[in-house]
């Protein structure tokens, strides 16, 4: 961007020169193309926020209505049917640390079968991750 | 283990030591953006009790209020940080439900009368605080500066101060003519009485049974008892309504399921706490359980009518974003006296960037990793050579973050801070006991009952069930003998000769167990109730069993113990909660609770129709806190053994030589440096004189 800025600059320069000064066909093609790229609009990039929307979608199909709450097994199940468990957790953990959701820990008395504890992502001092909500910035 | 000297706290170590908030705290940490919500809930409800009462007091009813969230999330913390908010506004009461008898309205309003007597965080007692608030409303100068009104009553000679108090019971009767007058009248006369009268009228108006002194002392001929309670505790509420509303929080409910998942504990709490909302006026209940608890194994059992007096509010406590942990943690740092260096010393930057933004930390776990960070830090400066040398690096890094939290690796529970814990309890419940016999007010039966339940659980043989009608409260099997258990810890003799009368007739069906402290044997004088005991014991189909002052708090600590396990609040030395099957695992290998006296008495070892008290010297080396580990009807004890605290707390002070030898004989595998590891581990709670003699804390 800077060359193109740099180039536009000096053929402005040329033009109000006093003595004549020849300007390149393919000097102004070169600029004009850089011109072009500069105007275009970014290439399309894929979106966190939509990258992250099955992920919220499938919290609110397994959300509880009277404690807000979601059960992970639940979400994790719906969204293994289009991924893999690796990625339903890596996009549970990643909305959780954009503070899009809320994960939280465990806290029951041993309730959760061995393929619910395999399908909650690990959380801190030795815990799952067994219970989501949307957080109140972003919830419907 | 490092000291707050030694990492320059301003607060005791004690503070970073305490991961479980302590509800009657008067200074502890608060970041007021934390459960905002919650508390304002709470407080919003009863500033409108406090309106109601100011505008239309016929008119107040009582609220409801549930509050949900993983361990350590703030439940407890929020009693404290409302009682101190609120002050004297609110006349707070913390109810940790019996877990395996049922809660009566005698049981609720014995736990608030004596939470009464606690004081509100400006200096006033509750029950002053209430009734100085209740005489300024009644007076029409409004509740809000109750001591002023207590000063200004103090002040008027008896028989003027008499009249005063009379005419603010007229126009509380006529607000609400069903009141208990006789309540009221004792209620209000508390702050005004002596020490010792003072102490008589709340043991009257908790509903526990008085002695005769103290009825003589208030001018009673009879206790509350269990049918005026009901009364009582309506009467309580609306005076404290007009005043100082009552708070009553319900904890730990997760303690009421039982594994059975019939949920008859939890629908007789239901009950009790649908009559509470229903027939007391300006109360405002709050419910703390565990949110995955609540939803899925507490609630459902509620019928509709129960559910809709109990949860008129729902709050789910939310655990604290990225910015709320970041303040949380320069708070504790703010501690810190002389720091070593600037925050984020002593976790380090990469450690807080992880701590702030992986998911699933509540506040305790945070605390935790500060403790953590700071012993660390301690340890570095011990390990480092010359005395004038300052650490300013940070605590070592962990690895770099993977997806996964790193601090998501599991260690296994570390079962010398179970210890910790225990013994913590013991303390607590020997404070307890020795508090209630000097104030002579004896340990609430029910909170005994638990005890005798979860004692029953670690008696191999021995099945105690909480299904008895009064006059029992328990039945005791014990092979093919079933015995009902009876709990008498009435204080006056006529009571207790009429249930000794019952128990006598209950001999014709079945063999009787009683159980009395032994702080409360019958005096001689008692004469009546001697004869009736020596006919009931005549019918050799019962046993008197008086419980030690050791043996009671024993089994109070064990309660709390298992409750707290099932709660998630029993974490080990890394914070790291330990499940309720690990704490009983613990119980099994260490507490070797057959060998306690009254476990053992219950099974029925020994002949004896009544037990020989344990002597001062016999009481002061416990027969046995381990015994025989290796005994038959053990289990297997787990490759991790910890058994050099349990030694120390039987033999209270030895040489650390003794103290290695004595753990040979129980842990062949033991050495002198997995003793001297573990009396390590327990940090302040072992002392030492000089380099050889070595005794708990706790026997100071």
């Amino acid at each position: 961007m800077l060359q193109g800025a740099e180039g536009l600059s000096n053929l402005r320069s040329a033009r109000t020169e006093k003595i004549e000064v020849e300007v390149l066909a393919s000097d102004l093609a070169q600029l004009l193309s850089t011109a072009t790229r500069m105007l275009e609009p970014d290439p399309p990039t894929p979106c966190p926020d939509a990258a992250l929307a099955p992920v919220l979608d499938a919290i609110d199909a397994a959300r509880d209505g009277r404690t807000g709450l979601s059960f992970v097994p639940a979400v994790v199940r719906r969204l293994t049917r289009t991924m893999a468990l690796s990625a339903a957790h890596d996009a549970l953990l990643t909305a959780a640390r954009r503070e899009l959701i809320e994960l939280r820990p465990e806290g029951g008395l041993g309730r959760l079968s061995a393929e619910e504890l395999a399908s909650c992502p690990p959380g801190p001092a030795g815990t799952r991750l067994s219970w989501v909500r949307r957080t109140s910035r972003v919830e419907k | 283990m490092g000291t707050a000297d030694v990492a320059g706290g301003k607060m005791s170590r004690a503070f970073f030591d305490s991961l479980h908030a302590d509800p009657w705290a008067q200074d502890f940490l608060d970041l007021a953006a934390l459960n905002a919500r919650a508390t304002e809930a709470i407080e919003d409800a009863v500033e409108r009790v406090r309106s109601t009462a100011r505008a239309e007091a016929r008119a107040l009813r009582s609220t409801s209020i549930v509050i949900l969230g993983p361990p350590g999330a703030g439940k407890t913390h929020l009693f404290a940080r409302l009682r101190r908010k609120l002050g004297p506004r609110g006349a707070f009461v913390l109810i940790r439900p019996l877990v395996h008898a049922e809660m009566t309205p005698r049981f609720v309003l014995g736990e608030i009368v004596r939470q009464l007597g606690f004081a509100a965080p400006r200096g006033l007692s509750q029950t002053n605080a209430l009734v100085g608030s209740l005489l300024g409303r009644l007076d029409g100068v409004g509740p809000g500066f109750p001591s002023a009104l207590i000063a200004e009553y103090a002040e008027l000679p008896p028989h003027e101060r008499r009249e005063r108090l009379q005419t603010a019971i007229e126009r509380m009767l006529a607000t609400w003519p069903e009141v208990d007058e006789g309540y009221l009248t004792r209620l209000l006369e508390v702050p005004f009485a002596p020490p010792a009268t003072a102490r008589a009228l709340l043991t009257w108006l908790s509903g526990t049974d008085c002695d005769e002194d103290q009825l003589r002392r208030i001018g009673a001929s009879t206790s509350l008892g269990e049918m005026r309670a009901l009364s009582g505790l309506r009467t309580l509420a609306a005076a404290c309504a007009l005043g100082s509303p009552i708070v009553l929080v319900f904890d730990q409910l997760e303690n009421l399921m039982d594994a059975s998942g019939a949920g008859l504990r939890l629908r007789a709490y239901a009950n009790l706490a649908a009559e509470y909302v229903d027939t007391m006026r300006g109360s405002v209940l709050v419910h703390l359980a565990l949110d995955s608890e609540w939803d899925r194994g507490i609630e459902p059992t509620f019928n509709l009518a129960q559910r809709s007096r109990i949860v008129m509010r729902r709050e789910v406590l939310a655990l604290p974003k990225s910015v709320e942990r970041e303040a949380l943690l320069k708070l504790y740092y703010q501690q810190l006296r002389k720091p070593k260096s600037p925050f984020p010393w002593p976790l380090g930057a990469a450690r807080v960037e992880r701590l702030c933004q992986d998911p699933g930390y509540t506040p305790r776990m945070l605390l935790t990793e500060f403790r953590d960070a700071l012993d660390t830090a301690d340890e570095e400066v011990a390990a480092l050579p010359g005395p004038e040398l300052t650490p300013t690096r940070a605590s070592p890094e962990p690895s770099a973050p993977s997806t996964a939290p790193d601090s998501s690796r599991r260690h296994s529970p570390d079962r010398r801070d179970i210890a910790s814990d225990w013994l913590s309890r013991l303390r607590g419940a020997r404070d307890a006991v020795r508090a209630a016999g000097d104030d002579r007010v004896p340990l609430h039966a029910a909170r005994i009952a638990d005890g005798v339940l979860a004692l029953g659980r670690f008696v191999p043989g021995l099945v105690i069930k909480a299904k008895a009608k009064p006059p029992a409260q328990l039945s005791l099997e014990a092979g093919d003998e079933l015995e009902r258990v009876a709990i008498l810890q009435e204080g006056s003799h006529r009571s207790l000769s009429a249930v000794l009368s019952r128990l006598t007739r209950l001999t014709e069906q079945a063999n009787v167990v009683v159980l009395r402290e032994r702080a409360r044997c019958l005096p001689a004088s008692w004469a009546e109730a001697q004869t009736r005991r020596a006919q009931l014991l005549a019918t050799e189909r019962a046993r008197w069993i008086d419980i030690d002052a050791e043996d009671c708090a024993r089994i109070l600590a064990l309660a709390s113990f298992l409750q707290a396990a099932r709660s998630g609040d029993v974490t080990d030395s890394r914070g790291q909660p330990v499940t309720e099957p690990e704490v009983i695992e613990w119980v099994e290998a260490t507490l070797d609770v057959m060998s306690w006296r009254l476990a053992q008495t219950l099974v029925g070892e020994g002949s004896e129709r009544t037990l020989e008290p344990i002597d001062v010297e016999e009481r002061s080396v416990p027969e046995s806190f381990i015994g025989e580990l290796g005994g038959t009807a053990r289990r297997e004890l787990p490759t991790e053994r910890y058994t050099a605290l349990p030694t120390l707390q039987r033999l209270r002070v030895a040489s650390f030589e003794r103290l290695v030898r004595e753990v040979l004989r129980v842990d062949p595998e033991a050495t002198r440096a997995s003793v001297l590891a573990e009396l390590d581990a327990a940090g302040d709670n072992v002392r030492w004189l000089g380099r050889s003699i070595v005794f708990l804390r706790e026997n100071e």
